[in-house]
């Protein structure tokens, strides 16, 4: 399904209400966001599903603001992106444990993790902000331009998170055996 | 930070990346996506009025009407054809072009 079936798709959930249409959208993307919250929640898979799930219900409720000016893939995380942040700010003011503690935790306890425990622990070496960038550059094939739309920041700033990210990681993974 | 060791760390990460990228299964997400999502208005109702609408004026307006038959030509078509029947024909073009695109995926009419 190429970018045009998006727009397709997207007008028809925007003219006609059209939940079918917007059942083709999120089985294309559903992949994508999952993913992208599984590694931003070190692999907490119940979580990840309900963000993703919000993400989703935001979108098909807003649809209509979308104006096709940037992917609707890029629309999409920038709302996943707000999804996250808005967890993460809610997290920080109902609870005093640590993040990383929690995300320890989850790691423990997480069948999808245990494979993936390596992706988990280097990105805990990275700021909120670098990994999230680091993320969308690396594993979801974003530009840089796409990526300072879905942080809303200046591309600029995008650009040194990425290089600052790329410094911390490549540091981890070879100090881990990596490349050798 | 020299270049060189910025591009390896680059295909390092990347290869790293690439290993761990993962396809997420569906497992019955999207249908409990779909099941969760909030009525939305359904527009296509619109379409069948312009229908309706297109229907009537070619009955009344097209068929022994005392009304004058207002002919105009177009220039790509020979001869001159009647006003009414060119509206009716303007608006059923949503309907049938919808249909089309219905029957093209095989959907059941249900509101027919």
């Amino acid at each position: 399904m190429s970018k045009s079936d998006d727009l397709f798709w997207v007008t028809r959930v925007t003219l006609l209400g059209d939940k079918s249409a917007f059942d083709q959208l999120t089985r294309k993307y559903q992949s994508s966001i999952r993913r992208f919250f599984l590694n931003l929640t070190m692999g907490d898979s119940p979580l990840s599903d309900d963000l993703a799930q919000e993400t989703f219900i935001k979108a098909y409720l807003n649809i209509n603001s979308f104006q096709g000016l940037s992917g609707f893939s890029t629309w999409l995380y920038r709302i996943a992106y707000n999804v996250h942040y808005d967890h993460v700010r809610a997290r920080k003011i109902t609870s005093d444990i640590i993040e990383s503690e929690i995300n320890q935790m989850h790691q423990l306890n997480n069948s999808f993790s245990a494979e993936k425990m390596d992706i988990h622990q280097a990105l805990q070496i990275l700021r909120r902000e670098e990994k999230t960038a680091v993320l969308l550059f690396y594993m979801e094939d974003k530009t840089h331009k796409e990526i300072a739309k879905i942080m809303q920041c200046p591309l600029g700033t995008v650009k040194t998170y990425i290089l600052k990210g790329k410094e911390k990681l490549g540091t981890y993974l070879k100090n881990a055996g990596y490349g050798n | 930070m020299p270049v060189m060791e910025t591009n390896n760390n680059d295909k390092l990460i990347r290869d790293f990346m690439m290993k761990q990228k993962v396809e997420v299964a569906d497992n019955h997400f999207t249908e409990k996506l779909m099941r969760k999502l909030p009525a939305k208005k359904n527009y296509e109702w619109i379409i069948v009025l312009l229908a309706a609408i297109g229907t009537i004026i070619c009955l009344i307006l097209g068929r022994d009407s005392t009304l004058p038959a207002y002919t105009i030509s177009i220039h790509s078509l020979p001869g001159e054809h009647t006003l009414y029947y060119l509206l009716g024909g303007v608006f059923l073009t949503p309907f049938i072009l919808w249909s089309g695109f219905e029957l093209f995926r095989r959907k059941t009419f249900h509101w027919i």
